[in-house]
């Protein structure tokens, strides 16, 4: 196997340390990887050349850092200066940064170095990374399937080894999803923990931007160097401690009480082998000693109803800006009005229009109390409901997707059943708690089955310690995709 | 339960500024006839679990910063302009002049 291609950020930074490895080697082998692997998954729509990436390590005097040299992916609605962001659309496909979104600057002066733009669904709409408009991203354990969504190359290309690293966004379910369909680790952080500034807005009251790795200590390392206060971002929350690694004992928290949300695991159509990996995981953290507790959070069943009425709203809001005038696609026409409606049908997606079109209903007179206002008071209802579990559990337990990677085009004719599944991913979303997804299985198929941990505002140091422990214990992550060894 | 209609999808499409095909009309009402009809049981959870102490759980604040000046790099946005000329955007003719002034 090659050691190189699926080694920890600890790892690789030791060789680079020890100097078994130059900055500029492992960058070579990265970019050797996709090149000799990408063509069968489509991960990345774009890989910079070696030379411009370079450009943007710091000095080795900054070496003692812990992301010095490390290579990653960003997804491509997340600005990177100078380069193109496209947001997987047609809209933009010329479109070059002006400048560094926070997380990328923040990346960037720890010494990683970001190597390209990730495929994601279009302006991040779709939970398989096939509503892109420059192809599909295949999953690496099976590519007749998808990777998942909307952040699906950045899994795929942490999953097949291509980098240990890449930053996903999350509206219902981006990160976590995908991390569950390729066996990796997904961590969607508290809403306002990390800066937005730089991240193509969808729906700006759920978005956040979050971490796939293939190890829980590679995500709280990445993290450490992406929370905290951003001036540019005036939703982001001042934090005290981004220290993760410390809290990454490799034992539970004694007591630990884990809330496993019963109504959560008797939706219709769960895969039996889902449920059976989800029931060992559950058994594994009683073998590490954590209590578990029943509970019910009935509002959690509105949850979907109540995404796509706010997200819908705030996408056909934000998504407003894109009209042909200042940058993107431009359509020519003879009239203004002519020019808009030209450019946008052709720059948007099908998927895109129809959730625009769903918002722009949603905020319309007679259906803005009925549906927007609706929502809204249930959006604050669920996150009383789960804030009210917090006093009776450390954190909550909760599959990701009721069954694993589907095959392309299996929602081909029934898109509403596709956006059904943020049920078990967007009430993170819609509260604003954390959660992390992680690996607990495969399927007969060998296809990956992963698990979500919740917890309250700010608690990834908790998530991150009782993920940690329930990883060493556990072989999952040490399994890799047979065609990329 | 609301119902969509082909009328509305059509107004909608307008107030959203996008050009729809006639082909595209019926796949979009029935489309959004599925969303709206998922989420026509807002109305059943909101009777069912409102309390009157919910208001107070997102309390908006107000951000600010400093109110000064912060560098804007105009020269690098203009040049994304589909059409420009000496940083103002081209567009099509909005007001049409008629005979002289």
């Amino acid at each position: 196997m090659n050691n190189l291609a699926f080694a920890s950020i600890q790892t690789l930074q030791e060789k680079i340390r020890n100097k078994e490895i130059s900055p500029q080697e492992l960058l070579t082998f990265t970019l050797n990887r996709f090149a000799q692997h990408d063509t069968k998954i489509h991960s990345a729509l774009e890989i910079f050349d070696e030379q411009s990436i370079l450009q943007d390590l710091p000095t080795a005097g900054s070496s003692t850092n812990a992301l010095w040299a490390i290579p990653g992916l960003v997804k491509d609605v997340i600005c990177q200066k100078n380069r193109i962001t496209s947001c997987a659309s047609r809209m933009l496909e010329n479109f070059r940064a002006p400048y560094d979104a926070t997380v990328v600057a923040r990346l960037k002066k720890s010494g990683a170095l970001c190597v390209g733009r990730a495929n994601c669904d279009e302006f991040a709409m779709g939970s398989s990374t096939e509503t892109s408009a420059y192809g599909k991203t295949a999953n690496p354990w099976d590519v007749s399937r998808v990777p998942g969504g909307s952040s699906g190359g950045s899994a795929a290309a942490v999953a097949a080894g291509f980098v240990p690293w890449a930053l996903g966004s999350e509206t219902g379910g981006s990160i976590r999803q995908p991390a569950a369909f390729c066996n990796i680790v997904g961590l969607k952080p508290t809403y306002g923990l990390v800066s937005r500034y730089g991240l193509v807005a969808y729906a700006s009251s759920l978005d956040q931007i979050g971490v796939f790795t293939r190890t829980v200590s590679d995500n709280a390392l990445v993290l450490s160097h992406l929370a905290g206060k951003d001036e540019h971002d005036s939703t982001s929350r001042h934090v005290v401690d981004t220290d993760y690694i410390s809290q990454l004992t490799g034992k539970i928290k004694p007591g630990l009480r884990i809330g496993i949300i019963d109504n959560a695991f008797n939706v219709d159509g769960f895969d039996p082998e889902v449920s059976q990996a989800l029931e060992n995981a559950l058994k594994q953290f009683e073998k590490l000693g954590a209590k578990l507790v029943h509970l019910t959070l009935p509002l959690m069943d509105y949850s979907a109803a109540v995404y796509f009425m706010v997200s819908r709203a705030e996408a056909a809001s934000n998504l407003a800006r894109f009209d042909g005038v200042r940058y993107g696609l431009r359509v020519s026409a003879n009239s203004l009005d002519e020019m808009y409606a030209k450019t946008r049908a052709a720059g948007f997606g099908k998927t895109v229009k129809q959730r625009i079109l769903v918002g722009n209903y949603v905020l319309s007179a007679g259906y803005a109390d009925d549906y927007y206002v609706n929502a809204k008071r249930v959006q604050e209802l669920l996150r009383a409901q789960f804030l009210d579990a917090f006093k009776e559990v450390d954190v909550l337990f909760c599959p990701v997707s009721p069954e694993p990677a589907f095959s392309f085009d299996a929602f081909a004719t029934n898109s509403l059943a596709m956006d059904l599944l943020d049920y078990f991913t967007c009430p993170a979303n819609l509260t604003g708690l954390p959660a992390l997804a992680l690996p607990c299985g495969f399927t007969s198929k060998k296809l990956p089955i992963g698990f979500q941990l919740m917890g309250p505002d700010l608690s990834e140091g908790l998530l991150f310690a009782t993920g940690h422990a329930y990883e060493q214990s556990t072989q999952w992550h040490t399994q890799y995709p047979e065609a990329f060894v | 339960m609301k119902k969509i209609t082909r009328e509305s999808v059509i107004k909608i499409a307008k107030i959203s500024n996008i050009e729809i095909l006639d082909h595209e009309i019926d796949q979009f009402v029935n489309d959004l006839q599925a969303v709206f009809n998922y989420a026509s049981s807002l109305e059943d959870a909101v009777k069912k679990y409102s309390k009157p102490t919910e208001a107070i759980i997102y309390k908006p604040v107000n951000v600010t910063r400093p109110d000064a000046q912060q560098p804007y790099p105009t020269q690098k946005l203009m040049e994304q302009a589909p059409k420009q000329e000496e940083n103002y955007f081209i567009v099509p003719l909005i007001i049409k002049q008629t005979g002289s002034l």
